[in-house]
């Protein structure tokens, strides 16, 4: 800012070069701009989210990878395989009345009757005080042309996701068992799998499939695999929970998400697709939405319940488990009345194993990352990430520009000069010299204020340490005191803040550039963690970028009625800022991890303690990260934005 | 709370380095997979630094074999009597002795750089004298930096032998700021020993002994009375020099040298004596010469010759380490004035562009750089350093999951994991620059203290 020049001729050029530049770099303006910038990267994250259904942003799927020929072979499964396919139905409906171990030893009779090698699991997780027990059931078939290096699983839950028995779906496998093994064409081998449960048996079958050894310990205890064969190719599950009269469907939803929001190739989603629906004749639909009539709408609620249950982590059938294993799988599951019956699926599964059978090497070619619209229709990640990329980007901002204000000697920011000579008096000035001429510019400009780090840095350490402790109380406490626990926690993150900032700003006498600081490195982190997330999770970071915006424009609060307010402003402007204040105040606490819990339960219309329990459950069993995400760097962040808030309040009046 | 303030105030040093310690053996005995988990982290342990690695040719070793047959050890001979005294690694009590070890290694360095700070050859040098000396951090916070540097925590527990070239380098500097050099020139030959790039140091090094021998000389015909300690206690500004009273340099340089050469000689000797032959020295020495392992690290070598048509491989090889070799000789010459930055800034040139690139030699880099503390000012004011060190931090967080969806989920591939270490490579050189353009502008601005505060354009 050039407030007056006194040059001599040629070196006015120069001094106003020199002006200028220390203009730019100094404008107030440019500093005034940051909280902008980062407002706009968040209207912008989110309204990117909105136009990915349109077309120009999505594209009509493919099959990537030539061998996979989808729906090129003619099936023959038919004719007296429904026989067969009715008469083990029933047998499964005699089993379901019967005890666990003769049930088991029922399933292996058929098993190996029809000529293949089975085994059983035993598994047992203890979490939370609550007992998951059961035994998986598998049987090895053994492709005539394959050399035990590669497999594909076939699956079918004793119970589906929903806890219905599924009839009609062990009934199926078992018909394909039997069907496929009078093949020569297989050049993989195939494992029949009967899980005991849709989340936890497959869990433990695929995890003891990928160990050598497996350690008991006192909340896990899953036995080792006696039957093996090579490499997962990918895994196919049938829930078809219908009981021995029958029950035909009208289409297949495709379940997909795995844990953590892991997809499998998109290819194998492509071939289930385009043989269900090309050559069978069946439609598809993805995350339940049944009638999808390929509008905006439509796309847009796919596009939401898929970024809602992939940022929740969790599984959502029995092919979930397979995904961190780098094997990808999907669930076909039945929905509404029609006129497919059983043998139409069984022709479908016969087609998609035929097509895995083809492959010559793991699903490579197509997509990992993707945001499906409908069954045929996608989003890839280059077009969806710059979203998650733009809310990391708005904290990054904000922490840059924290940083270079805390750098800079205090101006009082909530007085408004009225006009620039009441300005230019508010501020000091500097003499600059440059060769013989002198050019005045705010003291601000050149001084840079030597920052103290230590207290910042130990207090941001320290806060991120203590999100360990809410963690930890709700994975690892009895399920009767999760409830309370949570209760607990909502209460004590209410009042830290202000008991953190009472400690920073009393006893170790924080200034107000120390505290900016803080704010400044929690963002930086925050954003760091949640730019690192996208690329693992790209909805889990989305949502917790948009459910912790906030953060990023948090400043202490302050009294507009006192003294030194009184001068520049009327009452009624006053009153708008108080206002205003109670508003953010009450965003921010509405906004705490907590409270989005229990609005989330509401939301979704479920207890808070089975919530609390799946949370504790798929963490310490399928290492679900959420709720690390959440109690470790969001709520962390969070209660820094806390102290924020109420730093000013506490700060000793002198 | 006064009691604690009263004993670090009385020991600061004790009760920083005791709590360096308790916290790295807290973190293995906590976390009791931690150290192995890091032994196996690319970023960490390279071909020519890994502690697992070592382990297969302890095996060997300890076994009468020759430890190279397999080309799978790569390090240096005398590190095998040394780790073969511990007990075995797979055992708790082996964990613990290697954690141990390392601990002391990390504490000693610290106390090397404690020294260098002491010494004050920072601001003060032969011809030169920063204006801005009574900015520098108290030595104690240069240990504390490189003590609880996150990048040195992690190194320590994952075990690299790159430990050990570290803490020679450091000796070896911290000697020099004490004018002592035979030792500093016997601590360079082992680090080269063990590592061979600090070859590159030693004009730096050499510069910098030099320096101090005239400072110290200087000192002792300006006030004869004084004990001739090189601490720069109540020594101020610059000293009237007496050219006459000088050490000769070319008889200095030729004691250098001489010691370096018959030190390493000597360690030569000796490790043949320990070994049925002489193969490793084309095991230890050739390997970051030609770089046959492609192993993924988070430097910028490797991902550039795998990609490289065999016939191209020598020639850019040669340009690679002409690139790092061309940085020594002219850094002396440019820091001239400030020899103990030109040792700082060639550590960062290797640290950054070094063929098996490592977290812990740029973790001690960047360490060292608090060495260079009294010119912070200039450069957090002017440059980019806290954006640089944002960046670190994202580079550090995206490098491990790039890293995972590459090798594990197999939903990446080796260009997400590249283009990591170009950012964090970019980041550090950032940083790098950042660090020239302070420590020069400072000596400009001690000869034109008007030019002070003012931003730079080209006249």
């Amino acid at each position: 800012m050039p407030l007056r020049t006194s040059s001599k001729g040629s070196s006015r050029v120069n001094i106003e070069t020199v002006a200028r530049l220390l203009t730019i770099r100094n404008s107030p303006i440019l500093l005034r701009l940051p909280p902008f910038v980062s407002a706009l990267c968040l209207v912008v994250g989110i309204a990117w989210l909105f136009i990915l259904p349109l077309n120009e942003y999505s594209r009509q799927t493919y099959v990537s990878e030539n061998a996979i020929l989808p729906g090129q072979v003619h099936t023959y499964f038919g004719g007296s395989e429904h026989n067969v396919f009715r008469a083990y139905r029933h047998e499964v409906y005699q089993m379901a009345q019967w005890s666990q171990a003769d049930r088991l030893a029922a399933i292996e009779g058929i098993m190996r009757d029809i000529g293949l090698k089975s085994a059983r699991q035993p598994y047992r997780y203890t979490v939370a005080g609550e007992d998951i027990q059961g035994t998986n059931v598998y049987a090895l078939l053994q492709g005539p042309r394959a050399d035990a290096t590669e497999a594909m699983v076939l699956m079918a839950a004793w119970r589906n996701f929903d806890g219905e028995i599924n009839h009609s779906g062990v009934a199926l496998a078992l018909t394909m068992a039997r069907y496929f093994k009078r093949w020569s064409i297989w050049s993989k081998d195939i494992i029949i799998l009967i899980p005991a449960d849709s989340t936890y048996g497959s869990e433990a079958w695929v995890s003891a499939y990928h160990s050598t050894a497996t350690e008991v310990t006192a909340w896990r205890n899953v036995s080792e695999l006696s039957i093996k064969a090579g490499a997962l190719q990918a895994a196919v599950a049938i829930d078809y929970p219908v009981g021995p009269w029958g029950h035909r469907f009208d289409k297949l939803d495709i379940l997909y998400d795995g844990i953590n929001g892991a997809l499998p190739n998109l290819d194998l989603l492509n071939t289930a697709v385009s043989i269900a629906s090309g050559q069978m004749g069946i439609g598809c639909s993805i995350h339940g939405v049944a009638a999808h009539s390929d509008s905006y709408q439509d796309r847009l609620k796919t596009l939401a319940r898929g970024v809602m249950t992939q940022s929740a982590g969790h599984a959502t059938g029995p092919h979930s488990a397979f995904m961190p294993y780098h094997v990808d799988a999907i669930t076909l599951k039945t929905v509404g009345d029609g006129w497919h019956d059983e043998m139409s699926l069984g022709r479908t599964t016969e087609s998609i194993f035929r097509s895995i059978n083809n492959l010559l090497e793991h699903l490579h070619q197509s997509f990992f990352f993707y945001i499906l619209l409908n069954a045929n229709r996608f989003v890839s990640i280059g077009n969806y990430l710059p979203a998650a990329m733009l809310m990391a980007g708005n904290f990054t901002i904000a922490a840059l520009a924290l940083w270079l204000q805390s750098g800079r000697a205090p101006m009082t920011p909530t007085t408004k000069p009225a006009d620039t000579a009441s300005k230019l008096d508010g501020l000091q000035l500097e003499k600059v010299k440059l060769g013989d001429a002198v050019v005045l510019v705010p003291i601000q400009a050149t001084k840079p204020m030597i920052r103290h780090l230590f207290l910042p840095v130990l207090a941001a350490l320290a806060v991120h340490l203590f999100g360990v402790l809410p963690l930890k109380a709700l994975v690892s406490l009895h399920r009767d005191y999760l409830t309370l626990s949570l209760q607990a926690i909502a209460l004590a993150s209410y009042l830290l803040p202000s008991l953190l900032s009472i400690l920073l700003v009393r006893t170790l006498s924080a200034s107000t550039q120390q505290i900016q600081i803080l704010q400044s490195l929690s963002l930086l982190l925050l954003s760091a963690v949640l730019a690192t997330l996208a690329t693992l999770n790209f909805s889990l970071a989305f949502v917790v970028g948009v459910l912790a915006w906030p953060l990023a424009f948090v400043r202490p609060l302050f009294n507009p009625f006192a003294a030194s307010m009184t001068l520049t402003s009327t009452n009624l402007h006053r009153s708008l800022l108080l206002a205003g204040q109670l508003l953010v105040t009450a965003l921010y606490l509405a906004l705490s991890p907590a409270t989005v819990l229990y609005i989330l339960t509401r939301y979704f219309d479920t207890s808070v303690q089975w919530t609390l329990l799946e949370m504790a459950k798929a963490w310490q069993i399928q290492g679900v990260y959420t709720a690390l995400v959440v109690w470790a760097i969001w709520w962390p962040a969070w209660i820094v934005g806390g102290v924020v808030l109420t730093s000013s309040a506490w700060k000793p009046r002198s | 709370m006064d009691a604690l303030r009263t004993v670090y105030n009385d020991h600061p040093k004790t009760v920083l380095f005791g709590s360096a310690a308790a916290l790295r053996i807290l973190l293995a005995v906590t976390f009791s997979g931690l150290p192995d988990l890091l032994t196996g982290r690319v970023e960490i342990s390279t071909p020519v630094n890994s502690f697992k690695r070592l382990q297969e040719g302890l095996f060997l070793y300890e076994r009468g074999l020759d430890p190279y047959d397999g080309g799978i050890f790569h390090q240096a001979p005398l590190l095998l009597p040394l780790f073969s005294l511990l007990p075995s690694s797979s055992t708790w009590i082996g964990r613990l002795a290697s954690i141990l070890l390392f601990t002391g290694l990390d504490l000693l360095t610290a106390d090397c750089l404690y020294q260098i700070a002491e010494s004050s050859a920072a601001h003060t040098s032969r011809l030169f004298s920063s204006p801005r000396k009574d900015r520098t951090w108290h030595p104690i916070s240069v240990a504390a930096v490189y003590l609880f540097n996150p990048f040195t925590l992690l190194t320590c527990l994952g075990r690299p032998s790159t430990v050990f070239t570290t803490f020679f380098t450091a000796l070896s500097v911290s000697h020099a700021c004490r004018a002592q050099t035979v030792t500093a020139a016997f601590a360079l030959a082992i680090a080269s020993y063990m590592s061979l790039h600090p070859v590159l140091l030693l004009p730096p090094v050499g510069m910098l002994c030099y320096d101090r021998l005239c400072v110290q000389i200087a000192r002792k015909a300006h006030s004869p009375s004084a004990d001739g300690d090189a601490r720069g206690n109540g020594f101020n500004g610059k000293v009237a020099i007496d050219q006459r009273t000088q050490p000769k340099a070319l008889a200095f340089s030729t004691q250098m040298l001489g010691t370096f050469a018959i030190a390493l000689a000597f360690l030569f000797a000796l490790s043949r004596l320990l070994l049925p032959s002489w193969q490793f020295i084309p095991s230890v020495y050739m390997i970051p010469l030609t770089m046959p392992d492609l192993t993924p690290n988070p430097g910028l070598w490797w991902y550039f010759f795998i990609e490289m048509f065999d016939a191209f491989r020598e020639f850019f090889l040669g340009v690679f380490w002409l690139h790092m070799l061309s940085y020594s000789v002219p850094f002396c010459l440019r820091f001239q004035k400030q020899p103990l930055a030109a040792v700082v800034l060639m550590m960062g040139v290797v640290a950054v562009f070094e063929p098996y690139a490592n977290v812990g030699d740029a973790g001690a880099w960047l360490s060292c750089l608090a060495l260079l503390s009294h010119v912070f000012e200039v450069s957090s004011a002017h440059r980019y350093t806290f954006p640089a060190l944002a960046t670190l931090l994202y580079a550090a967080l995206l490098g491990p999951a790039f890293h995972h969806l590459w090798i594990y989920a197999g939903s990446g591939n080796a260009n997400f994991f590249y283009a990591i270490t170009l950012v964090w490579s970019l980041a550090l050189l950032i940083l790098l620059t950042d660090a020239v353009y302070s420590v020069l502008r400072d000596e400009w601005e001690a000869e034109r203290p008007e030019g002070k505060g003012k931003d730079v354009r080209q006249i």
